[in-house]
């Protein structure tokens, strides 16, 4: 079997995945306790002003009607109506999924730039004091919930430093660029308001890097122990016969080989990144998406709850697919591997 | 190759944050030219459509943006706004109001009687927020004059001049020239798809115009110079409000310390204050609110649907360390009206613990001495209350009888309010106004067309109480009906429906330079940035 088409097997998986994921989330999101009419309505609407509602979102129709209303609208882009702002859930989610891309990608490149070199310090100095360091770091980095990492930060960095903000994604007197991506690090880098692209920066970083602490930690371990790994192989041993610097055998010969384990607990990291997203976007008040599920939960606002649902699990499954085809591509025997049918 | 490259990405990414961090050195300090007002909100805006919100955030956006008829004062007492006058006809079925001229719409139009009836009209067809209010009450609106306007009501409601400040006007015009296509003829979609997306506009003729609205982050209002009221304070009126979606508290108080907040709302716990009132510069304000808290006692269900049991309750609560201990700024309740209520009667009987008393009315049930076990629901999240409850556990013990605490969801709460059945013995929740008068209570608890939501869990379902709140709310003489409101709450305390526990406080957290918070007894009508002004 041709790469391309484990490629393409694997996006057909995905596909009847999401198709699960949206009967199950269905299901799940109107079994929670409370009428969502109600809720949106508030205490003292009449019977009268909650059945229009109902019939309004299609509550009283059969719900395999509901659901078939439902899964053809998306191909429409009609994600349904929101109980609680009255706005098709596909404008809400266009609103608040970008500022929670913008936060877990940052809070990836974390990962990436501070958890594989510290991985690769961690095997490099094996058992002595930098790899004892890195280890309790990345311990302290799973096992601190990464909302507790966000009220430290902010405490430290914020209220005693005084040198980042609190909350948000912009200053008060800051004007926003114009919204183009919704990425706003990205839109005032295309509109060239540096002001505004400073401005950003200061107010992700410490949302992104406490979403990024359990990522660091994870692949920090995971590179150190590959590193390790790799070091007692023969060739390793074979290039420091050759006399060639610990430094060149660390970069160039171990680090690729060892990459592959981290590379692909990276789909599973963006997972736990997007989960973190839920408490730490309450913490810095990020105007997120999952802030939003949240509250669409608590609401029963069952249209934006599936909305929510489904499109983090479509950035699942493209993340993974990523992921696996990138593997590929760093290691060619998982190409030869399915190229030759095994 | 890879790792070089990889190297070189690492390097990159390093240095990249780096800038970043570089870059950050300056304080995020608020504009100085402006007087900027910061606020928290423990939810978020879901809508500022006069039509379609109803909750405390919703209901204070409504408020600065837009104005009503009438406005409460801070006694409760309705005072003119829009309306300058008003007459009531002798049969109590027509309101006329002459309207203020020289009103401005913020888009510099004048608000004329037109509008008057548009909204009306427009909140009803809509069948959302507040009209639940004048659903079934008002028939008709006429305009009379180009500032003289007249409701006719379908039935006399004594408390309908008290319902107005919930109907907020709206301009026609602008509200026309965005209308979609919709359920509503002529009318479109009455404007509801252009409010629920628009970021920066309004139709309002407020103090306040909708300056930006970031979902999920924040909402800002802008102050209209040409306001129709003035401006008082000159230039130290708030030119600038930001309220804020901030749920977590220990990130609000981070922010009240640096200054970056103006103003905590009412909605974090007392120890939350009392940290707040300890920050430099920071004031924390307590009022009586309209909100009272109660064990809804379900009358219907056993064991306390004899009224001996229900008895047997109230006189073993111990109120008295709730209040000082649990709940400090709360005020004792007496009957089901708070005191900052008009119509709220003073002389009704007041339960205090007396154990002795407890047990007298004990051996007197019909099911003593084999009390069945009484099932106690609480909403999950309020730990006072689950506190309260536990004591009431303790206090019930030593006279042998059972209570089961169970806490649950909100959500869950409503539906099991929904059927008599599926009530439990007692529900832990508070009510309060949604107009300054009595009827706002008496209807939506006792009333038996009220029976089956969350408010109304004592399923009391009274004759008497019945006639004696249609009475009330048909009554246009306000002696006679002040008379039966009182007869109506002696009624219900007699019939024990309820453990009447403590009205509950109203605190705030501000800045000592901002000015003028003014308490109304009306859900959000205290967070009118137009009273307010700096003090610098």
């Amino acid at each position: 079997m041709r790469f391309s088409h484990f490629v393409l097997r694997r996006w057909l998986y995905s596909v009847l995945v999401l198709f699960g994921l949206s009967i199950l989330i269905f299901i799940i999101a109107r079994m929670l306790p409370g009428n969502p009419a109600r809720l949106a309505l508030g205490p003292f609407a009449l019977q009268e002003q909650v059945e229009h509602l109902q019939h309004l979102m299609g509550m009283d129709k059969p719900l395999p009607l509901q659901y078939w209303t439902y899964i053809t609208g998306i191909f429409r882009g009609d994600f349904g109506l929101s109980f609680q702002t009255r706005r098709n859930v596909a404008l809400d989610i266009a609103h608040y999924l970008p500022a929670t891309v913008e936060l877990v990608l940052i809070a990836i490149v974390w990962v990436l730039v501070l958890g594989v070199p510290l991985g690769v310090l961690a095997a490099r100095y094996k058992d002595s004091w930098p790899d004892n360091l890195v280890r309790v770091m990345a311990f302290i980095g799973v096992a601190v919930p990464p909302f507790v990492v966000g009220l430290v930060l902010q405490l430290i960095f914020s209220y005693l430093l005084g040198i980042l903000p609190t909350t948000g994604r912009l200053s008060l007197t800051t004007p926003a660029p114009p919204l183009r991506t919704g990425l706003l690090l990205l839109d005032s880098l295309i509109e060239g308001d540096f002001s505004a692209l400073g401005d950003a920066l200061k107010h992700i970083i410490l949302p992104s890097f406490a979403i990024a602490m359990t990522g660091i930690g994870q692949i920090a371990r995971l590179t150190r122990a590959s590193m390790s790994d790799v070091a007692n192989q023969d060739y390793i041993e074979a290039s420091r016969g050759f006399g060639i610097p610990n430094r060149v055998i660390a970069f160039k010969y171990m680090l690729k080989p060892a990459s592959i384990p981290p590379l692909t607990i990276l789909g599973l990291t963006f997972a736990s990144e997007l989960s973190n997203a839920f408490l730490v976007e309450t913490v810095f008040a990020w105007p997120g998406i999952a802030k939003y599920g949240i509250r669409a939960i608590l609401r029963k606002d069952f249209n934006a709850v599936m909305g929510v649902v489904l499109i983090i699990g479509l950035a699942f499954v493209i993340v993974n697919l990523i992921v696996d085809i990138l593997a590929g591509y760093v290691d060619p025997r998982i190409r030869i591997k399915h190229e030759e049918g095994e | 190759m890879f790792s070089r490259q990889f190297g070189k990405l690492a390097v990159l990414g390093v240095v990249a944050l780096g800038v970043a961090i570089t870059i950050v050195g300056t304080d995020i300090g608020v504009g100085v030219a402006k007087n900027i007002f910061t606020m928290s909100n423990t939810q978020e805006f879901g809508t500022i459509d006069p039509a379609r919100g109803t909750d405390y955030t919703e209901s204070y956006g409504m408020l600065n943006v837009y104005d009503p008829l009438v406005f409460p004062s801070p006694t409760g007492k309705i005072e003119p706004k829009l309306a300058e006058s008003w007459t009531i006809s002798a049969d109590g079925l027509s309101y006329t109001f002459e309207l203020r001229q020289g009103v401005k719409f913020h888009d510099a139009t004048e608000l004329t009687a037109e509008d008057v009836k548009f909204s009306m009209e427009r909140i009803l067809a809509l069948k959302d927020g507040y009209s639940w209010l004048w659903s079934g009450i008002v028939k008709e609106v006429t305009v009379d004059g180009p500032f003289k306007v007249t409701f006719h009501l379908s039935k006399v409601y004594a408390p309908f001049l008290s319902t107005l400040p919930w109907l907020f006007i709206v301009n026609k015009d602008v509200i026309l020239a965005h209308k979609q296509p919709g359920d509503f003829g002529e009318f479109g979609d009455y404007g509801s798809n252009w409010l629920a997306t628009t970021t920066n506009e309004d139709a309002g003729s407020g103090p306040y115009t909708l300056m930006a609205w970031d979902r999920g982050r924040e909402i800002v209002f802008e102050r209209f110079p040409n306001y129709w009221g003035g401006w008082p304070h000159g230039d130290k009126h708030i030119d600038e409000a930001h309220s804020i979606f901030l749920q977590e508290t220990a990130t609000v108080k981070t922010m009240l310390r640096r200054g970056e907040l103006t103003m905590v709302e009412h909605w974090r716990t007392y120890p939350d204050y009392q940290d707040m009132a300890k920050i430099p510069g920071v004031e924390v304000l307590t009022f009586l609110s309209p909100e009272e808290m109660s064990f809804k006692i379900n009358t219907k269900r056993p064991p306390t649907d004899d009224i001996h049991i229900r008895r047997m309750l109230a006189w073993a609560f111990d109120y008295e360390t709730v209040i000082q201990t649990l709940e400090p700024g709360s005020g004792p309740a007496r009957g089901p009206i708070p005191a900052s209520i008009p119509g709220h009667n003073p002389r009704v009987f007041q339960y205090h613990m007396d154990l002795d008393k407890a047990r007298q009315e004990l051996e007197q049930s019909k099911y003593y001495p084999d009390v069945p076990t009484i099932t106690l629901v609480l909403p999950t999240g309020l730990e006072n209350r689950r506190k309260m409850a536990v004591r009431f556990k303790e206090k019930l013990e030593p006279l042998g009888v059972k209570l089961d605490i169970h806490v649950e969801p909100w959500g869950r709460m409503t539906d099991l309010a929904t059927t008599v059945e599926t009530t439990p013995n007692i529900m832990v929740t508070s009510v309060s106004s949604n107009y300054p008068d009595a009827d706002t209570y008496l209807n939506c608890m006792y009333h038996s067309r009220g029976s089956g939501t969350w408010m109304s869990t004592e399923w009391l379902q009274d004759p008497l109480v019945d006639q004696l709140i249609d009475q009330e709310r048909t009554t246009l003489d306000p002696e006679e009906r002040a008379h039966i409101m009182n007869v109506a709450q002696a009624v219900i305390v007699e019939r024990c429906p309820d453990i009447f526990v403590y009205v509950m406080p109203l605190r705030v957290a501000i800045q000592d330079y901002l000015k003028g918070f003014t308490y109304r007894p009306v859900m959000s009508f205290y967070y009118y940035f137009y009273d307010w002004w700096f003090e610098k």
